[in-house]
């Protein structure tokens, strides 16, 4: 019974077990269900976070020094995000911001994100402050050392040696005593016109063994005299002889051929000589230049002051002007970088425009249409408003897109802002991007007015020369491309306050002196050209003010200093530039010697063959009319007419 | 790895049991898409899901993916004509514009030649497959389980502890 009882259990728990299952996995639901709700909690408690991470991540790098979120808030099913107070470090100064800005809010499109495109329809930027303090210093990771950000800096580090010097500096040491006794230490330190001297003597030694190569291919005396002995054992008078003229022929052929050989050797061989002799010329003479650059090189190792206005510019301003380039330069690799130029070569846009056959496998992708497609990033517009303690900002960013040709819009910037409190007036900028087909950026801003305290124009132990108080105003305008800038840059000074200081009188009066005259400060800087190449033109008012003070005290001195280096550099190289110059010509001489005796020599028996052949040849028409006369007279003796 | 071996070894097991036909046949047919389709795209991904909440034989399905994927290959150019066909095809150029500008459509790359061509190969051969799957796994089991089932060396290893240890345990927990 009991048995009965178990059996039937177990049937009806197989029954039971063998109960068909549904088309849907049951099993599969908790899992799903845990996954969504995982992705939930991390968008309700972990995304503002993460989100706040990513942009000061971010936005570290881009900066350059510490970016700080107090707040982001998001809303998934608006896509709003706001984000609160955000500061930028200043990485000149890291306890205080370059600027703060209070709230930023950005709605992104949904019709673009499921595209997988992020579409910020409208940004609004508010209450932003400038030059704040911050709560602790900002940190300021090193400078990326990139082999694109070392090939650049050492591009513009060759600009930059040209600005170094001290201009009062050089003029104390000058007007106090320096005396021009001392070239000899300078010399020393090595010159470029001696290497460029003993680089001749090597590529002399170089022609040298070339020619020696070439000439070693040429007939020797003995082959030239076989030649001859070959033009002398020409029977000639067997030309007269129909049986032997042919073979008399054949070898005053040969022989010519191989004259003409011989004589193409000589003419390569001349032709080699000219080469190297047009070359060491070269090399001659432009070692002879850099005795010129050795002398400036010279006379900047001695400090010895360049006293024309455009000089002293340079050294006063170089530094400065240049440190604006770079910065400008770094600013838009920076745009480059996230806003890039359109490639060369069909883009994403153009395969999809038109049918491109790609590799096998691959297939063709067809376009239909493009109303609604977004680049990858688009900001359509970005507003700024502020108005708080500080000023005022307002402006707008219009179409910033990692895709421009795509768009066919040009991406804008237009700000104006004004910091009363801080005395910063008047601030207005533009900023246009084409990078459409040939990239560009054209910049314009200005500053109408700005506090300037402490600004040093030329700072060393010898002499202080700095801008105490003053207000500024600047203007700059520049056009980028990636190969070339095109800046302008006006910037003066008024209501200006000098220290001045220096450890020579002579110097300490001609400062005072300049500060007296000084009532407007201005410097102009025009810098053009290629990026590896860039050309300085500065020019200050301050510099002629200066030339004018000091010309009187140390124009002769200075005169006299750079007669006697030009006749040290040139006794010290005078030797090396004889002993060249005796090498080039003795080479010259030799190899155009053995070549013009050798042709001489060639010629003579070239023209005794032709001379030869000519009475030969006169000889055997001569026998060949006689023949023929003879002919016919045996031809005719028999007939009777 | 463990997962995939794990499916493998269920496909061998059910297609030796009495049950699950349909299951077998229609991951043999849904491997077929994902073979035939881009590895990241839309199409991939239902499937996908299809298999993880439907019945679908897993392991089925990624051996069928796996063996698909390797013919799709090989026909590639045919899937590229079959594709231009298509989608030079001037009555359904409404259609496509309309999908083309759609959001998320264009993640499946239909306006792709190959993926258009295998796409609709795919689909067409999908009830074709499922129901030659069906019939080939019942007269599998039919002719070579039956006849294996019969066989002295099967009735010796069925008789052994160690199977009826098995086959108590796969009932179990299997």
């Amino acid at each position: 019974m009991s048995e009965q009882m178990t059996e039937q259990k177990t049937s009806k728990k197989e029954k039971k077990k063998k109960k068909p299952k549904g088309p849907i996995r049951l099993g599969a639901v908790i899992p799903v269900t845990i996954f969504i709700a995982l992705v939930v909690l991390f968008n309700i408690y972990f995304l503002d976070t993460t989100i706040k991470k990513i942009i000061e991540y971010g936005g570290t790098y881009a900066n350059g020094a510490e970016v700080n979120v107090g707040n982001v808030e998001t809303s998934f099913k608006e896509l709003k995000f706001s984000v609160k107070n955000i500061q930028f470090t200043n990485k000149k100064k890291p306890s205080h911001n370059i600027f703060e800005v209070g709230n930023l809010q950005f709605q992104m499109l949904w019709d673009a994100v499921l595209r997988g495109k992020a579409v910020i329809s409208l940004a609004e930027l508010g209450d932003i402050k400038v030059d704040t303090k911050r709560a602790r210093p900002g940190h300021v990771p090193p400078p990326p050392k990139s082999s694109e950000t070392t090939a650049k800096g050492k591009v513009l580090n060759v600009a930059k040696e040209q600005f170094q010097g001290n201009v009062f500096g050089d003029i104390a040491a000058v007007a106090g005593g320096a005396s021009a006794q001392d070239t000899g230490d300078a010399i020393k330190e090595g010159l470029e016109s001696e290497k460029k001297f003993k680089e001749l003597e090597n590529k002399i030694n170089d022609q040298k063994a070339k020619l020696e190569k070439s000439f070693k291919d040429l007939p020797s005396q003995g082959e030239l005299k076989d030649l001859e002995k070959r033009l002398r054992k020409i029977k000639w008078k067997d030309l007269g002889n129909l049986a032997k003229a042919p073979g008399v022929l054949k070898e005053a052929d040969r022989l010519k051929k191989d004259i003409d050989k011989a004589i193409k050797k000589f003419k390569n061989a001349e032709k080699e000589v000219k080469k190297s002799d047009k070359l060491l010329k070269n090399a001659y003479k432009e070692a002879e230049k850099s005795i010129e650059g050795d002398i400036a090189a010279v006379g900047k190792r001695m400090k010895i002051p360049t006293l024309n206005p455009e000089g002293i510019a340079r050294s006063l301003f170089g530094e400065e002007v240049f440190s604006k380039i770079d910065e400008l330069k770094g600013y838009y690799a920076k745009i480059e970088k996230y806003l890039p130029p359109k490639k060369k070569g069909p883009s994403e846009q153009d395969l999809l425009k038109d049918k491109v056959k790609k590799e096998r496998g691959e297939g063709k992708n067809y376009s239909f249409g493009t109303p609604n497609s977004y680049p990858l990033f688009w900001l359509k517009l970005a507003k700024i408003n502020s108005e708080n303690e500080q000023g005022t900002v307002a402006g707008q960013i219009t179409d910033v897109t990692n895709d421009q040709s795509m768009l066919g819009k040009l991406t804008k910037v237009n700000i104006k802002a004004d910091f009363p409190p801080q005395k910063i007036t008047g601030i207005e900028g533009e900023m246009t991007i084409d990078h459409r087909d040939e990239p560009m950026a054209t910049i314009s801003g200005q500053v109408a007015s700005f506090p300037v305290s402490n600004k040093a124009i030329s700072k060393s132990s010898d002499v202080t020369f700095v801008i105490d108080k003053a207000d500024g105003g600047s203007k700059l305008e520049a056009k980028l491309t990636p190969k070339r800038a095109d800046v302008r840059i006006k910037n003066s000074f008024t209501k200006i306050d000098f220290k001045t200081k220096a450890k020579s009188n002579v110097v300490d009066e001609v400062l005072n002196d300049v500060a007296k005259r000084t009532q407007l400060l201005t410097l102009d800087a025009k810098v053009t050209g290629k990026w590896d190449a860039l050309g300085f033109d500065i020019k200050s008012n301050l510099a002629q003010v200066i030339q004018n003070s000091v010309q009187g005290l140390v124009q002769a001195k200075i005169k006299e200093m750079q007669d006697k280096i030009r006749k040290d550099v040139e006794a010290a190289i005078n030797k090396q530039k004889k002993q060249v110059q005796g090498q080039i010509d003795q080479l010259k001489g030799q190899y155009e010697g053995e070549l013009a005796k050798a042709q001489n020599e060639l010629d003579k028996v070239k023209g005794q063959l032709k001379s030869e052949e000519k009475k030969a040849k006169k000889q055997a028409d001569k026998e060949k009319k006689k023949l023929e006369k003879k002919l016919k007279k045996d031809l005719f003796k028999g007939i009777k007419l | 790895m463990t997962l995939i071996l794990k499916q493998i070894f269920g496909l061998l097991k059910v297609l030796n049991s009495d049950t699950g036909e349909n299951q077998i046949a229609a991951g043999i047919a849904c491997g077929l898409i994902m073979g035939f389709s881009p590895a990241l795209s839309l199409q991939t991904l239902l499937v996908f899901i299809i298999i993880f909440i439907f019945r679908v034989q897993a392991g089925a399905a990624f051996a069928s993916a796996f063996f698909f994927a390797m013919v799709a290959y090989i026909f590639d150019p045919m899937f590229d004509q079959v594709g231009q066909v298509i989608l030079e095809m001037d009555s359904l150029t409404p259609l496509f514009t309309s999908l083309y500008n759609m959001p998320i459509v264009p993640f499946t790359k239909f306006y792709n030649s190959v993926v258009m061509g295998a796409g609709v190969v795919a689909i067409a051969m999908f009830p074709i497959i499922f129901v030659l799957t069906k019939i080939l796994v019942k007269k599998y089991r039919l002719k070579v389980v039956a006849k294996f089932e019969k066989t002295k060396f099967w009735k010796a290893i069925k008789a052994t502890s160690f199977y009826k240890w098995y086959a108590k345990y796969d009932q179990l927990y299997g």
